[in-house]
C-alpha cells in the first residue's frame, strides 16, 4: 500500500463533508503504524483545509455569525475569542491568514519602521 | 535631548510608502536538519522566495513539494523548533546596495561585518536576475591590466570578459586577483575607473583579515566592496555569496562603473551547493553534484558583461578561481567552468616551485579575448612571445645536452630562459604598462642576451628607474597605449642602449 493510496482512503474517510468515525475505524484497522500515521496527518491536513478558523476580540452576534458563514459556505466555521486583536479580526483558511486586525496592522508598521532604518 | 519633531518627520518618511498587508501564507516547520527547514503549508509560495521564521531570521524557498516546502536558513535556527510558524514575505531574495559598500567588507546579507559606521540604504539588487541579452552587449575591446607581465602580454583580460584562474593549492591563485584588483588603484587616460568586489567563499577569517590588509596598505580598498562567506559560516551563505557580490557589481555597473569581481573560490561553492542539494534530497549525479550543478556558475558568470554605449557602457569582469586536485584540469568542476569562461590561467606546481611565479602555464592558458583586449603599443612587442616562450619551455628539457646542441639552439634556449627570468614578478607589485612594454622590448629585441640570466631581475629594476628619471615622456606615450612609432622604437632602443652602458653586471 503506498502513500498515495492513503492519502485516497483519507479522502473517502469523509461522508457529505464531515468525517465518518466509522469508515476512520475500518480504514485504521488494515493500516501499519508507519502508513497510519500518513493517514492521520492527511486527515489533519483535510480537516486543515476544511476549517476556517476566525478570531475576534469578542464573541460575534448571530447576525456577524451568519455572514461570515456565508463568505466561506462549503467550510466549517471555529469562532476564537482573543482580545488581544483589540478591533477586528483575523481569517485562517488553511495556510493564509487575513490580517484584518489592529493588532496585527500596529505589528506590521513597527516592523515596516524598523526595517526601514 | 531627543528632537521629537526630526523623529517624527523619520517615522512619517518611512511610513510614506508603507502598505498594509492583509494576507500572509503562512506554514509550520515539520523538520530542522543542518541548516535545512521542511515547512507544511506555504502552499502559495515561490521559488526563491524569503520566508520570515520570527526573530529576524529569514529562509529562501528551494523546493517545493506537493504538501511542504523546503527552506534554507540564513540566519541562526537554533530557536526554530517542530510547530515554528514560518510566513512568506512575497519578496524575492535581494541585497540593498548603495555607495557605502565601497571599502566595506559585508557578509552575503549585505550585513557589514567590520564594525564600521551603518551602511546608508540604497537601491535593492536581486541576487538571481536573467544576464543582460545580446543586444544589450558589445564586444570585449578595452583592456583590464592586471599588472602582470605575464598575463597582460600573452594573456589579456578585457572589461566584461570571464578569466578562469586555475591550479592546486599554494600555487599563487588568490594573489594574481589581488595584484589586478592593486593594479587598479591607477588611473588609465580614457578607461573608467574600476570598482572591485572580491566574494570570499568558504575561507578562514584570518585569510579574509590578511586580503583586507593587504589591500588597505596598498591604497586599494577604498574602491573595493568584500563579501565574505568565512568557513565557519552555513552552506546558505556559500552558496549565496557570488550572487550577492554579483548583485552589488550590477549596482555599480548600472552606474556606468567598470567593475571587477573575484570568486574566490568557486570549487567551495559548488561544495556548498552539493551539500544543500543532498540534505534536500535532490538526486545526486556525478561526484555527488545535483544535476543543475552547470547552471550554478553558468548563470552566475553570463552576468558578466560588456553593456555597450545605450545601456551605460559599463561592465562587469569576472576573476573566477577554481582549486584543483594534484593539477586535474579534466574533472568535473573545472571542465565545467573552463567551457562557461572566455579563457583559463593555469597555474602549475612545477613551475611554482622551480621559482618560476607567477607559475603561469603558458601552453595551457589562454585568453579568447586576446588581443581585443590589448593595446597597440603592447601588441607590438608581445606578438612573438607566446610561442617563444612555449617552444622554450619545451625544448628546455633538453637544456642537459648544451654540448650537443647547434649554436642557434643553443642561443633560442639562453633567449628563453632570461624571457623566463623577466616575466618573474613579486607579489603585491604590479607594473605599469609602459615599463612592461620596456622590459619585454627589451628581452625580444636581445639586449639582455649578455647579461647574466640571474641578474636579469636586477637588470629590469634598475632599467625601470633608470627610464623614470630619463625618460618621462617616453614612458608617457608608452602608457597612452597608441601603436609604437618609428620615433618612438627609436627612442625605445636609445634608453636601452644607454642604460645597458651604465649598467654593472
Amino acid at each position: 500500500m503506498t502513500k498515495t493510496i492513503v492519502r485516497k482512503l483519507a479522502h473517502e474517510s469523509y461522508t457529505r463533508g464531515v468525517l465518518d468515525a466509522k469508515k476512520v475505524e475500518r480504514v485504521a484497522k488494515v493500516l501499519s503504524k508507519a502508513l497510519l500515521k500518513d493517514y492521520i496527518k492527511e486527515l489533519r491536513n483535510l480537516e486543515r483545509k476544511n476549517t476556517v478558523t476566525i478570531a475576534l476580540p469578542n464573541l460575534p452576534d448571530r447576525k456577524e455569525q451568519k455572514s461570515l458563514r456565508a463568505v466561506f459556505a462549503d467550510k466549517k466555521i471555529r469562532f476564537v475569542i482573543d482580545p488581544s486583536l483589540l478591533l477586528g479580526l483575523r481569517v485562517i483558511d488553511g495556510d493564509d491568514v487575513y490580517a484584518l486586525n489592529l493588532k496585527d496592522t500596529l505589528l506590521a508598521v513597527q516592523a515596516y519602521t524598523e526595517a526601514y532604518d | 535631548m531627543i528632537d521629537s519633531e526630526k523623529i517624527l518627520e523619520k517615522l512619517e518618511k518611512g511610513l510614506a510608502t508603507f502598505e498594509v498587508g492583509r494576507t500572509q501564507n503562512v506554514g509550520t516547520v515539520v523538520k530542522n536538519t543542518d541548516g535545512v527547514l521542511s515547512v507544511s503549508g506555504l502552499s502559495r509560495a515561490f521559488m526563491g522566495e524569503l520566508i520570515d521564521l520570527g526573530g529576524g531570521t529569514l529562509g529562501v524557498v528551494l523546493n517545493l513539494d506537493e504538501d511542504s516546502v523546503s527552506v534554507i536558513l540564513l540566519g541562526r535556527g537554533e530557536h526554530i523548533r517542530e510547530g515554528h510558524t514560518a510566513r512568506t514575505t512575497a519578496r524575492i531574495l535581494s541585497i540593498n546596495v548603495s555607495e557605502d559598500y565601497l571599502g566595506r567588507v559585508v557578509n552575503a546579507q549585505g550585513v557589514p561585518l567590520d564594525g564600521k559606521a551603518k551602511i546608508q540604504k540604497g537601491k535593492d539588487m536581486p541576487l538571481e536576475r536573467i544576464a543582460a541579452g545580446v543586444v544589450a552587449r558589445e564586444p570585449v575591446n578595452q583592456p583590464l591590466k592586471t599588472g602582470i607581465k605575464a598575463l597582460d602580454s600573452m594573456i589579456p583580460i578585457g572589461r566584461g570578459q570571464r578569466e578562469l584562474i586555475i591550479g592546486d593549492r599554494g600555487l599563487g591563485k588568490t594573489t594574481i586577483a589581488i595584484d589586478t584588483i592593486i593594479n587598479q588603484r591607477q588611473k588609465i587616460p580614457g578607461l573608467r575607473e574600476v570598482v572591485c568586489v572580491y566574494v570570499a567563499i568558504g575561507q578562514k577569517q584570518s585569510t579574509i583579515a590578511a586580503v583586507v590588509d593587504r589591500l588597505a596598505k596598498e591604497g586599494a580598498f577604498q574602491f573595493t566592496v568584500v563579501v565574505a562567506a568565512s568557513a565557519s559560516d552555513q552552506a546558505a551563505l556559500w552558496y549565496l555569496a557570488p550572487y550577492s557580490g554579483c548583485a552589488i557589481a550590477e549596482y555599480f555597473m548600472e552606474k556606468g562603473f567598470d567593475v571587477l569581481i573575484v570568486y574566490d573560490d568557486l570549487s567551495k561553492h559548488a561544495w556548498a551547493y552539493r551539500q544543500l542539494s543532498l540534505v534536500l534530497r535532490r538526486p545526486a549525479g556525478r561526484e555527488a553534484y545535483p544535476g543543475d550543478i552547470f547552471y550554478l556558475h553558468s548563470r552566475l558568470l553570463e552576468r558578466s558583461v560588456k553593456l555597450n554605449k545605450r545601456h551605460g557602457g559599463g561592465s562587469i569582469t569576472a576573476l573566477p578561481i577554481i582549486e584543483t586536485q594534484a593539477g586535474d584540469i579534466s574533472s568535473y568542476i573545472p571542465t565545467n567552468i573552463i567551457s562557461i569562461t572566455d579563457g583559463q590561467i593555469y597555474l602549475q606546481a612545477d613551475l611554482f616551485n622551480a621559482g618560476i611565479r607567477p607559475a603561469v602555464n603558458v601552453g595551457l592558458s589562454v585568453s579568447r579575448v586576446g588581443g581585443a583586449a590589448q593595446t597597440p603599443a603592447m601588441k607590438s612587442v608581445s606578438g612573438k612571445l607566446r610561442l617563444e616562450l612555449a617552444q622554450y619551455r619545451e625544448l628546455a628539457a633538453f637544456a642537459q645536452f648544451g654540448s650537443e646542441l647547434d649554436a642557434a639552439t643553443q642561443a633560442f634556449l639562453e633567449r628563453g630562459s632570461r624571457i623566463t627570468e623577466m616575466l618573474k614578478q613579486t607579489q603585491y607589485q604590479p607594473l605599469e604598462e609602459s615599463l612592461q612594454i620596456l622590459s619585454i622590448f627589451a628581452v625580444t629585441n636581445g639586449y639582455l642576451d649578455d647579461v647574466e640570466a640571474a641578474s636579469v631581475g636586477r637588470f629590469e629594476a634598475e632599467f625601470h628607474q633608470y627610464a623614470q628619471t630619463h625618460e618621462e615622456k617616453l614612458l608617457t606615450v608608452l602608457g597612452s597605449g597608441q601603436k609604437l612609432s618609428e620615433e618612438t622604437l627609436k627612442k625605445m632602443r636609445k634608453v636601452t642602449e644607454s642604460f645597458k652602458k651604465i649598467f654593472q653586471p
